[in-house]
């Protein structure tokens, strides 16, 4: 998507800035529903033709989902480099732990949808032994490295229902606690 | 045990959609009859968003327990794909005059692509609804 984004220059009165924010987060969100019934109806009906026709269609849902995940990210102006844990916000820069990392970036990648602190621990982490006090006690750290930044309200928390992202970001805004 | 659990779940979630889908029709013919009828109107309201509910609550148990070997496991599955692919590039197509330029040529590609895979999904569910009735 950047190669294609070097292709085109912009026109006269045109707006390359503009932020479509919102409605790729709304995209994100069905192109992840999509993804997850064919994975279902494709680890139902494993080994049938239809399930491999099915598997082709999943493959290229998941793609556009990494890539429009990808520019949901730079809409939302923050980058995240996995390998060195950095964070990069409207100029500045945070040295996160790889833990923290993991989870902005996950939750970054995943607007419009909150998860619980076990959901975290499994998708985000891949460690489904981490407790949900543990992982409260991470996303509460993560917000206070965060204020370093001027992020300290992305990540907001919805009651009976988890973490999300704050609706500026492309998330649904969900209440605080 | 597994396939008795599951059809016992399937029978119970169509017997809830088809006493929903009884009560709608009782109160619609009464309202047909008097439009001035208060409350079969509010009660048309409730019972037609309860049926809507009770049809989604089948589909998902349909998609969940139903068996692939049976066609109408096909076609609730392919129906899903295919309101969902159709909402996606219906929302694609409205923003994509909103967009600046890369976007819009992402968005045009992924519209076309989509409309060509909800094409196939909705051939694929034509013939599982004529094998269902064959």
């Amino acid at each position: 998507m950047r190669e294609a984004r070097r292709d085109w220059s912009e026109l006269p009165g045109e707006d390359l800035t503009t932020s479509a924010l919102p409605e790729v987060a709304g995209w994100i969100s069905i192109y992840e529903e999509m993804a997850a019934v064919l994975r279902s109806v494709i680890g139902r009906a494993n080994g049938s033709v239809e399930s491999e026709e099915l598997q082709r269609n999943l493959v290229w849902i998941e793609g556009r989902l990494g890539s429009w995940r990808d520019r949901h990210a730079e809409l939302a102006g923050v980058t995240i480099d996995r390998a060195s844990h950095t964070l990069t916000y409207a100029g500045k820069s945070l040295r996160l732990t790889r833990r923290e990392a993991d989870l902005l970036d996950f939750l970054l990648r995943h607007p419009r949808r909150p998860f619980t602190s076990r959901q975290l621990a499994t998708l985000a982490w891949h460690n489904s032994r981490l407790s949900d006090a543990q992982v409260r006690t991470y996303i509460m750290r993560l917000r206070s490295r965060l204020r370093e930044v001027g992020l300290e309200e992305v990540i907001t928390v919805a009651r009976n229902l988890g973490y999300g992202i704050k609706a500026s970001m492309g998330g649904a805004g969900f209440e605080r606690e | 045990m597994r396939a008795a659990v599951a059809q016992s779940v399937l029978t119970s979630r169509l017997l809830i959609l088809q006493s929903k889908r009884l009560m709608l029709d009782r109160y619609q013919r009464r309202l047909d009859r008097d439009e001035a009828d208060d409350e079969a109107r509010s009660r048309v309201g409730v019972l037609r968003r309860q049926t809507d509910a009770a049809q989604h609550a089948y589909r998902s148990v349909i998609l969940a327990w139903g068996s692939p070997e049976n066609a109408e496991y096909w076609i609730v599955a392919y129906g899903r794909l295919i309101d969902m692919g159709t909402t996606l590039t219906q929302k694609l197509r409205d923003a994509v005059v909103e967009l600046p330029l890369a976007e819009r040529y992402q968005v045009s590609a992924d519209v076309e692509s989509l409309e060509s895979i909800v094409g196939e999904w909705i051939e694929k569910m034509r013939r599982s609804m004529a094998a269902s009735v064959a």
